[in-house]
């Protein structure tokens, strides 16, 4: 059984809001008052709405402009805090959208990996995932880069390699490649453990 | 590294006829060598099996990663995993519900692998006795010493093969010293006839010393480890010197001589191939042996001084001029012989040796400094064994045989090669006296060479390096599945034997014990039952001798 450390059910701390969700990708937006900004491609997050506990790794970033307006935005020649001063509703009508692949689950208090047996809700809350609940998820051989790679291509792996790099300790990181290497061997593909292996560092 | 229970892999594949592939799992196969045994366990039972090859296995995924940039931390993500290894392995034996038997299968996928463990091994191969079941050597990876049945050995030829320096002399003492300690232990316990040897010892190493290729001192020989059951015959005289010089053990050492008059012209016939006589010669030499007795006291004499008569002389003798060519040809190749000191006018051991052989005493004909006089020892192993033949074939069946003798010969193939068997008197052993009790203990470097009918009455094989491949090929042909032993007898080390035959259970890799602490144990058993009031202390002394 796994005790979360992150506190997933504590709105103040979501950083996000599901828009659309398959069992594959969540697409979610930050929240207008977040304590982040932008969010770092490779990222794990964690998209729960009570019931299921679902993780995910940013993968992709899209710009939304809603409104009647221009579809384009024009220069301002402005600072962050000027643009926010001025124009504040502008941040509400043009704004990121964050893709994530769905790499695994919490189903019956264990973290497993490319489950995909769930989707998010829309309005489910996203949370930035608590480095110890990484090392948790991490503790089995890594099986869910292929569905990154798939999506999203092998710089989008390569970003979330370097993020869990960034969590883990070194050990933790080579046993984190090795599982990886071993279950992308199983799932056949070669070419993304030739491209991993060739680059990480 | 292995973990506790000697796990090392998988059965992932593999045919009978071409072995088991078993995938390491955690564990590097340069830990592994060729010979190394391993136990595979199935449902079914357990496996003995020897390992032939080592395959490091990768797919062309991992060949092209690019392994140089990052060798170490490449290694560990890739080991297991695309950089795979694997063993071949040769299944042996099979142990089955308290049964053990040949392996006629192989083990099931995922069959768990480990490596040999001796109480594993006792269970192929059996326990030591020091009655009949002597150590012959530990086998890899375990200290097992694997108990070869002498018992079971001495009742049919065997041979011991390799190239110069594998190890083939300190191997013959030891199966000599073991020969003997069984033939001393039946005696006692009534369970076989008594078995002696005579053991044709070219280069010494069985009645002086064992020496290595660059003429280093080893050890004592055989005969000097036993002084009381061998008898030293010495072609070479200051042999004898040296052996009452160096050993203060009361071996008996004699010159070994040849009267003159006893040489029969076979014993010259014999030779043909090796002094190129043709046919015309020998038939010369056979027609014309009274006449020669005639001029020259006795024939051998004439005709190994036959150029130092004149034409004339001859002639007078009647000697016509075509004979006196074709004899003057054949003199000059006998002329090898001349002034040699074996040959006497007045004395002869031979038949000597033959009673002491009969009575039971082990014999051994050390050559000396006459090792590499090749047509000398042809001569004299012809010689003795003609003699011996002859007395055994005079022998009723109905007597029945009353003991057996085992004769060690050294470069077997110049006896048995299939041009000379015919007429050799150890072919004609080999072929005719094994039910009378006279078997081959053949020793040689080129088993290829050997007669394929006298190959084919050896039973059991030591077989050590030799990168001739047709002498690879002879010496594995009496194995099942021949082909896979091949690769682990080119990779033998000096002191490794493949052995197997009827004395030992199954197919060995042995890495042979190490001879002076054997010895030093075969003669404190000796002196122990065999002899009275001798203490350990002087056990002792007596290997410290020398």
């Amino acid at each position: 059984m796994c005790a979360l450390k992150g506190n997933y059910f504590l709105i103040e701390n979501s950083i996000g809001e599901v828009i659309s969700s398959t069992y594959q990708i969540i697409e979610f937006e930050l929240h207008r008052n977040s304590i982040i900004q932008s969010i770092e491609r490779g990222t794990f997050i964690v998209v729960s709405n009570g019931g299921n506990i679902l993780v995910g790794v940013v993968a992709s970033t899209k710009l939304v402009i809603v409104g009647t307006g221009s579809t384009r935005p024009s220069r301002l020649k402005m600072g962050p805090e000027e643009i926010d001063r001025t124009l504040p509703e502008l941040k509400d009508r043009i704004y990121n959208a964050y893709e994530a692949v769905i790499v695994g689950e919490l189903l019956e208090g264990k973290f497993v990996h490319a489950s995909n047996l769930h989707h998010a809700i829309v309005h489910d809350q996203v949370y930035k995932m608590d480095p110890e609940d990484v090392r948790e998820f991490l503790r089995i051989p890594c099986d869910y880069l292929h569905l990154i790679y798939n999506e999203y291509g092998v710089e989008a792996v390569l970003s979330h390699v370097r993020n869990v790099k960034s969590i883990l300790n070194e050990n933790e990181f080579l046993e984190f490649l090795k599982g990886a290497v071993r279950m992308l061997h199983v799932r056949g593909e070669d070419e993304l453990i030739r491209l991993l292996v060739s680059t990480v560092d | 590294m292995t973990n506790e229970n000697n796990f090392i892999g998988f059965v992932v594949g593999g045919a009978y006829s071409k072995g088991t592939l078993v995938q390491l799992q955690n564990m590097v196969h340069e830990e592994v060598e060729v010979g190394y045994c391993l136990v595979a366990e199935s449902e079914k039972g357990s496996y003995l099996m020897i390992v032939n090859d080592i395959i490091a296995d990768s797919p062309n995924t991992a060949i092209s990663v690019n392994m140089a940039r990052k060798p170490t931390f490449t290694k560990h993500l890739l080991s297991d995993i695309l950089l795979t290894s694997k063993l071949n392995c040769i299944p042996i034996a099979c142990a089955s519900r308290g049964k053990v038997d040949d392996a006629l299968t192989i083990p099931d996928y995922l069959s768990k692998c480990k490596l040999l463990t001796e109480d594993a091994a006792e269970a192929f191969y059996g326990k030591i006795d020091w009655q009949k079941r002597f150590p012959i050597g530990t086998i890899k990876p375990s200290e097992y010493n694997v108990p070869l049945d002498v018992g079971v050995m001495v009742q049919n030829s065997f041979g011991i093969f390799g190239k110069s320096g594998t190890g083939k002399s300190v191997l013959g003492n030891l199966l000599a010293a073991y020969i003997l300690l069984y033939s001393k232990n039946s005696q006692l316990n009534g369970g076989d006839i008594p078995t002696t040897q005579l053991i044709f010892d070219m280069h010494s190493e069985y009645g002086l010393k064992l020496k290595t290729p660059s003429q280093t001192v080893l050890a004592p020989g055989v005969a000097q480890c036993f002084p009381e059951e061998f008898k030293v015959y010495c072609v070479d005289h200051e042999l004898v010197e040296e052996i009452e010089k160096e050993f203060k053990r009361g071996t008996f050492a004699k010159e070994f001589k040849i009267k003159k008059e006893k040489i029969e012209v076979e014993d010259i016939i014999a030779l043909s191939e090796l002094l190129k006589i043709s046919g015309v010669g020998a038939l010369n030499l056979q027609s014309l042996k009274d006449k020669l007795n005639e001029i020259g006291g006795n024939w051998f004499d004439a005709i190994i001084n036959f150029n130092e008569y004149t034409n004339e002389f001859l002639k007078e003798n009647g000697f016509d001029t075509q004979t006196i060519t074709s004899l003057r040809a054949l003199s000059r190749r006998l002329s090898i012989f001349k002034n040699l000191p074996q040959f006497s006018e007045t004395d002869d051991t031979c038949q000597e040796l033959l009673k002491e052989l009969e009575k039971g005493k082990n014999i051994v004909v050390s050559f000396g400094k006459y090792g590499d006089l090749e047509a000398l020892y042809m001569f004299i192993v012809n010689y003795i064994s003609r003699r011996l033949r002859e007395t055994y074939v005079g022998k009723s069946m109905s007597e029945g045989v009353k003991n057996r003798i085992i004769i060690l010969v050294e470069e077997a193939h110049k006896f048995l090669n299939p041009n000379v068997r015919e007429s050799s008197p150890l072919g004609l052993i080999a072929r005719e006296l094994r039910k009378r009790g006279i078997v081959l203990g053949i020793i040689d470097q080129t088993p290829s060479q050997i007669d394929e009918n006298v190959f084919g009455m050896i039973w059991n094989f030591f077989v050590g390096a030799t990168s001739i491949e047709r002498d690879v090929d002879v010496a594995t042909s009496s194995l099942k599945l021949t082909q896979l032993f091949k690769p682990l007898v080119s990779a033998l080390r000096r002191q490794e034997f493949l052995v197997y035959g009827s004395a030992l259970k199954y197919p060995a890799v042995v890495k042979v014990v190490d001879y002076n602490s054997i010895m030093e144990m075969l003669r404190k058993e000796y002196e122990s039952k065999f002899k009275a009031n001798i203490n350990s202390e002087h056990v002792k002394r007596f290997l410290e001798e020398d």
